[in-house]
């Protein structure tokens, strides 16, 4: 069976059916639109290229694997994507020991500005809007809020140790990340781009 | 505790609910609150497409170009129709402990380290080529090398297939049925050299159904046997410290 070839502006209905279908092509296009971004997380996360390079590809083979759970309904092939390369480098962090926190060491990885083989630049444009967006929605937050989700985020912490760290009751940590969110999604809403 | 409470309780712990913060029994109750409150849903859903965003901030690294060619080989091989029905290997079965498959003689724990390549896979497995019956099947990729290991004593039962793709320089070891851990262990790939000592290949822990895909960024060369051993976690040792139970002879 002849699959349609997918275009650079395939949505990710097409690609998720495509995968489903195992279509090689509909990976690398997939790698092609986010693994530059699900490597930037991993790193991000990890502090660690080689590790978040580990996390990366094990994330895209269980997609790959598992392409026919993807509803698109439900949320994006980006969402899914990053939400497991995520999950994924939070338990290797944790499961490494957590608590020892590291530096972020990025130099045997290219610093620079995210660029997939065959990417499309007029999604370029709209991933660097969302891209500043997002970050300008961070700076807004008042910084023991932002602190809190990035430790959650980020670090893995539960919020009964982010109190610990924080040396704030459980409530005040809970009530921060539901502020910080609530803000985040307020904001990112306004700009257009969240529901 | 009335349901006014409980839904205020739980209405609190939502935030700390979507950025998986939360320990497994607040989890557990979260969820089941969620079944039947659309308040709550919606709040979630709401938190989570915040969430979703954040991933976006993170500062632009380039990954390095082997890794696109490495998930789309592994990818290509996984779903070859051989891994489905692989064919009989040939397999290296241990002796009793005191046989060794370990070389004696000291002074090698330094070489080891001196070889030891990264450990990979940690978390749950991949699943390779499990499940998956519709739609094509691509093309078979040149130059794939498969070998299997087999358990015995407290690992009986457990296995591991591997697929070594020369070509592209990596190595797909997928175990099934392999025994739940002891708290603080994980288990520990060894590479076995025709003269040397082990070097170790990564650490993993399966995930509940015993299952785990370790994934090596080198091809066999040089190796004559692969084997798994229990370790202390999490990061397992630079030598092996018991007999290996699976093990699997190389080409």
């Amino acid at each position: 069976m002849a699959l349609t070839r997918l275009t650079d502006v395939a949505s990710d209905i097409e690609i998720g059916r495509a995968l489903a279908a195992a279509d090689v092509d509909a990976l690398a296009l997939v790698y092609d639109r986010y693994g530059a971004l699900a490597y930037s997380v991993a790193v991000r996360i990890l502090g660690d290229a080689k590790l978040a390079e580990d996390i990366v590809q094990e994330t895209f083979l269980k997609i790959w694997n598992s392409a026919s759970a993807f509803d698109a309904d439900r949320g994006s092939l980006r969402a899914w994507l990053l939400t497991s390369v995520r999950n994924r480098a939070v338990d290797q962090l944790r499961g490494r020991g957590a608590h020892e926190r590291r530096e972020v060491d990025l130099e045997s990885a290219e610093t620079a500005r995210a660029s997939g083989v065959g990417a499309d630049p007029w999604r370029e444009v709209a991933a660097t809007v969302e891209r500043e967006a997002v970050r300008d929605a961070l700076a807004r937050l008042p910084v023991e809020q932002k602190q809190a989700v990035e430790l959650a985020f980020y670090g893995g912490y539960t919020y009964r140790e982010i109190a610990e760290i924080s040396r704030v009751p459980l409530s005040t940590v809970k009530g921060r990340m539901r502020l910080a969110l609530e803000k985040l999604h307020s904001y990112l809403e306004g700009k257009g781009l969240l529901e | 505790m009335s349901p006014e409470r409980d839904h205020e309780e739980i209405e609190d712990l939502l935030a700390a609910f979507v950025l998986g913060t939360t320990d497994p029994e607040e989890d557990a109750l979260v969820r089941e609150h969620l079944e039947g409150c659309s308040t709550c849903t919606r709040v979630v859903q709401r938190l989570q497409r915040a969430l979703g965003a954040l991933p976006l901030a993170a500062e632009s690294v380039t990954p390095p170009q082997r890794l696109r060619e490495q998930i789309l080989a592994a990818a290509g091989a996984s779903r070859r129709p051989e891994i489905t029905a692989p064919r009989r290997a040939r397999v290296l079965r241990l002796r009793p402990a005191r046989t060794g498959l370990w070389p004696a003689g000291g002074g090698w724990r330094s070489a080891i380290a001196a070889s030891a390549i990264v450990a990979f896979a940690l978390g749950a497995g991949l699943g390779l080529g499990l499940g998956r019956t519709i739609g094509p099947q691509p093309a078979p990729v040149s130059g794939v090398a498969q070998y299997s290991l087999s358990g015995s004593g407290a690992m009986s039962g457990a296995q591991g297939r591997v697929f070594e793709l020369k070509q592209q320089g990596l190595t797909l070891v997928e175990f099934s049925n392999l025994p739940e851990l002891e708290a603080g262990k994980v288990y520990e790939l060894w590479l076995i050299p025709s003269q040397g000592q082990p070097s170790p290949g990564g650490v993993f822990r399966p995930d509940p159904g015993g299952s785990h895909v370790v994934v090596l960024a080198r091809n066999l060369q040089g190796v004559t046997a692969l084997a798994v051993t229990a370790e202390p976690g999490p990061a397992g040792t630079s030598a092996p410290s018991q007999q290996p139970e699976l093990v699997g002879k190389v080409g």
